[in-house]
């Protein structure tokens, strides 16, 4: 497990008092309240909560597309005032344009930041070739099933070399079998490439298997119920969800799910 | 495969009795060929004009126009519907006037286009790009509009500017609509044309049509409007096989 | 939400008409727009009172309307007809819809002096006109409304006992009736065109000569007024049908339009 040593790099992402309320034709919404933990530099941690806890404004506002009502968010010491480069973010729908192929998908973050493609493009392949499909670089994504799809994502996502990688329950659209492939897939990639990672998902099993820290969200307004390190050693693999520390775990979280307030 | 043959044939036969009813009316002792020229008649007046020659000028007309006015009403409608959606200030003041133009015959005008840009091509290409504009504007807008969200965060997440979402997002999404828009935008075009030419011109097929009938030379305006019908059927489907190549993703 | 961002949307197109009548006024008034190219609005305005004064301007609309109005009812009937035959009878559809669509490829507009040397001068050929101008977009879209129907409702009633009329006024129709309006609302645009181009060609009255006849001797100020009025017709015609499509059929959102070209 990549452990942030003592006085290393400033944690990646760092939630302080984390506020955010909106308007709504029935007055005032408070989505997220007091949010407060942190990402450290190569650590995954993953967010668990039930619907409508606020886990997806949570990633907005680490893209940058929101602004917080109150309290901070900052990446590598800078507070997030808007989109930033050291971010990539993989949605719930792989979200692919279908009419470029695989390869110009992944090269999209890159032309849309003005960036160099050339040097780019060597990269593209690359991540393809990490996340076996670089068989299918000239396809398109109406030719790929779900879970390759899902993959390329993971590939753009990557692309400009982000420090932080955003993930919104990115298996959710996918069926059960293929969620637990993806699962041992994401852990090998992210393994590979030493980045931050903060996962959202409601499913306990995958939060469990994937992270060194789980997170865990009340619903609305969102806060943080409690935080629970995982222990298990990496890497993991599929034996490790039937082993006694992983049940244990993962009942340790259903009975701070059981004791939550329903929204 | 069965239903489609069942079709067809029963589409044939429909046909086949058209087409005797028309032979029987219009044997002599019939109707009057200045009322109802037989099946022989403009049969004979589509030779004259298509292998003689007559109509050749005539179609280059009509067609020159139609693309003219196309081309541009449409390339003005996108662009505007393209800046209207780049600038949403611009939107809730243009779009509902826009929309409610859509309403207004605007053929009603051609005369007095006519009236300034006289009897030449200027004023038929004008009408049609008059009438090809609004359905082009619309449906710029609606297609431009009509992106995935989730899209739109990804581009936004990457800091993309407007303009380049406008390129590399906005106009792929919208294609389906603007290929729509084209299909009807074709039709107008022909319909601004052929009634510029109704009003005033010394050629193209409405002026055929317009001068035969002072003639009661009905065989011959039956030709003309076959083919005009010719010529409406072939754009479309120009229309749909330039759609099926572009827009590849969506099956249709 | 603060105070001007509620109502500008909806004030928005009309500051936009204000600001047209402003340019116009300016154009005329001030930058001195040869009256050639652009009358004086108050010219324009004065002229249009006379005509409603002496009631020629209403005559004019009245003409032009009645004859799209009838032709649209007519045209409108037909098509409904038509598509709930096809719809309850599938070699009906099959003889017809393809020679439909080949009908529905000529420019109707191209009819218009081949209606005149049939029929004559006067309101009949527009209303001919604008029937047939009509026919396919109802149609089109009855055809699809009613062919969309859920068959699992038909099923129903069928098992409780109905016969097939009682399936058609209480399922078929209430679950076309909003495709159906769709192809309506489509048609009144077009009908209106239909009727104006029909007096283009060759009409005795209506807004149609009124702007001809204007247009040739450079009357801007009686262009403007009849294109006014025209619009004006327009625009609360299509408002009306959607007014009566709201009322009528309360529960359902607006199906896309089959589209369809006149």
């Amino acid at each position: 497990m990549q452990q942030a040593s003592e006085g290393s790099a400033q944690a990646a992402l760092s939630i302080r008092k984390l506020d955010l309320a909106y308007a709504s034709s029935r007055g005032p919404v408070q989505a997220l309240l007091q949010l407060d933990f942190d990402v450290e530099a190569g650590a995954f941690v993953s967010v668990l909560g039930p619907s409508g806890c606020g886990k997806s404004t949570l990633l907005r506002l680490a893209c940058g597309l929101l602004r917080p009502s109150g309290g901070s968010i900052a990446l590598a010491g800078r507070p997030i005032e808007g989109p930033r480069p050291e971010v990539g973010i993989v949605f719930q729908q792989p979200t692919l344009l279908p009419w470029k192929n695989v390869l110009d998908n992944v090269l999209v973050p890159v032309r849309a930041r003005g960036a160099d493609v050339g040097v780019a493009r060597l990269r593209a392949l690359e991540l393809l070739r990490m996340v076996k499909l670089e068989a299918f670089a000239s396809h398109y994504p109406h030719e790929l099933s779900g879970g390759m799809q899902q993959r390329v994502g993971i590939a753009r996502a990557l692309v400009h070399d982000p420090a932080l990688l955003l993930m919104d329950e990115p298996f959710a659209a996918l069926d059960a079998m293929t969620r637990e492939n993806m699962m041992v897939e994401l852990q090998r990639i992210w393994r590979g490439t030493g980045k931050s990672v903060l996962f959202i998902t409601h499913s306990i099993p995958e939060a469990v298997f994937l992270s060194d820290r789980v997170v865990v969200m009340s619903p609305r307004p969102g806060r943080v119920v409690q935080t629970l390190a995982i222990d298990l050693p990496r890497p993991r693999n599929i034996e490790t969800m039937g082993s006694p520390r992983f049940a244990a775990l993962t009942n340790e979280l259903r009975q701070v799910f059981a004791r939550m307030e329903p929204a | 495969m069965n239903d489609r043959l069942k079709t067809a044939a029963a589409s044939l036969s429909t046909l086949a009795i058209l087409t005797l009813w028309w032979w029987a009316m219009t044997r002599p002792g019939g109707l009057d060929k200045s009322v109802l020229p037989s099946p022989h008649d403009v049969a004979g007046a589509l030779h004259a004009g298509l292998i003689t020659g007559t109509l050749h000028a005539h179609i280059l007309a009509t067609g020159k126009a139609a693309m003219l006015g196309l081309t541009i009403g449409v390339s003005l409608g996108v662009a505007a519907g393209a800046l209207v959606v780049l600038v949403p200030l611009l939107e809730m003041f243009v779009l509902p006037v826009v929309t409610a133009m859509q309403s207004i015959p605007k053929v009603a005008l051609a005369p007095l286009v006519v009236a300034y840009l006289g009897f030449g091509i200027a004023s038929k290409v004008f009408t049609a790009a008059m009438l090809t504009f609004f359905p082009a504007f619309l449906a710029a807008v609606a297609g431009l509009r009509a992106v995935d969200a989730a899209h739109l965060d990804l581009y936004r997440a990457c800091a993309a500017s407007p303009l380049h979402t406008l390129w590399n997002l906005r106009i792929p999404a919208a294609a389906p609509y603007l290929f729509a828009a084209l299909q009807v935008a074709v039709i107008f075009s022909l319909i601004g044309v052929v009634v510029s030419e109704f009003i005033a011109a010394t050629e193209g097929l409405g002026y055929v049509i317009k001068a035969r009938s002072l003639e009661l030379d009905v065989s011959m305006m039956f030709a003309a409007i076959l083919v005009l019908c010719a010529i409406g059927v072939a754009a479309g489907l120009a229309v749909q096989l330039l759609q099926r190549r572009l827009v590849f993703w969506r099956r249709p | 939400m603060s105070g001007p961002r509620r109502w500008l949307p909806a004030l928005a197109p009309f500051i936009t008409l204000g600001l047209l009548l402003l340019a116009w006024w300016l154009a005329t008034r001030v930058f001195g727009a040869p009256a050639m190219l652009l009358p004086d609005p108050w010219i324009t305005l004065q002229g249009l009172a006379t005509g409603l004064r002496s009631g020629e301007i209403q005559g004019d609309a009245l003409a032009t309307l009645s004859a799209a109005v009838l032709g649209y009812l007519i045209g409108a009937l037909l098509a409904f007809g038509l598509a709930a035959a096809m719809a309850m009878c599938r070699p009906l559809e099959r003889m017809l819809l393809v020679p439909l669509m080949a009908f529905q490829s000529i420019p109707k507009v191209a009819l218009a002096p081949l209606l005149y040397l049939w029929i004559g001068f006067g309101m009949q050929s527009s209303v001919a006109l604008v029937a047939l101008a009509c026919i396919y977009p109802v149609f089109v879209n009855s055809l699809t409304g009613l062919r969309a129907v859920d068959q699992n409702l038909v099923d129903l009633y069928r098992v409780s006992g109905a016969g097939e009329l009682r399936i058609l006024w209480s399922v078929r129709l209430p679950s076309a009736a909003p495709q159906v309006f769709v192809g309506l609302e489509i048609s009144v645009v077009f009908a209106l065109l239909a009727a104006v181009v029909m007096e283009l060609v060759a009409g005795e009255r209506g807004l149609g000569v009124r702007i001809q006849a204007a247009s040739a001797t450079l009357d801007m100020a009686t262009v403007f007024g009849a294109v006014a009025v025209l619009a004006a017709i327009g625009v609360t015609a299509s408002a009306a049908l959607r007014w009566l499509r709201r009322k009528l059929l309360f529960w359902q959102r607006n199906p896309a339009a089959v589209q369809a070209t006149a």
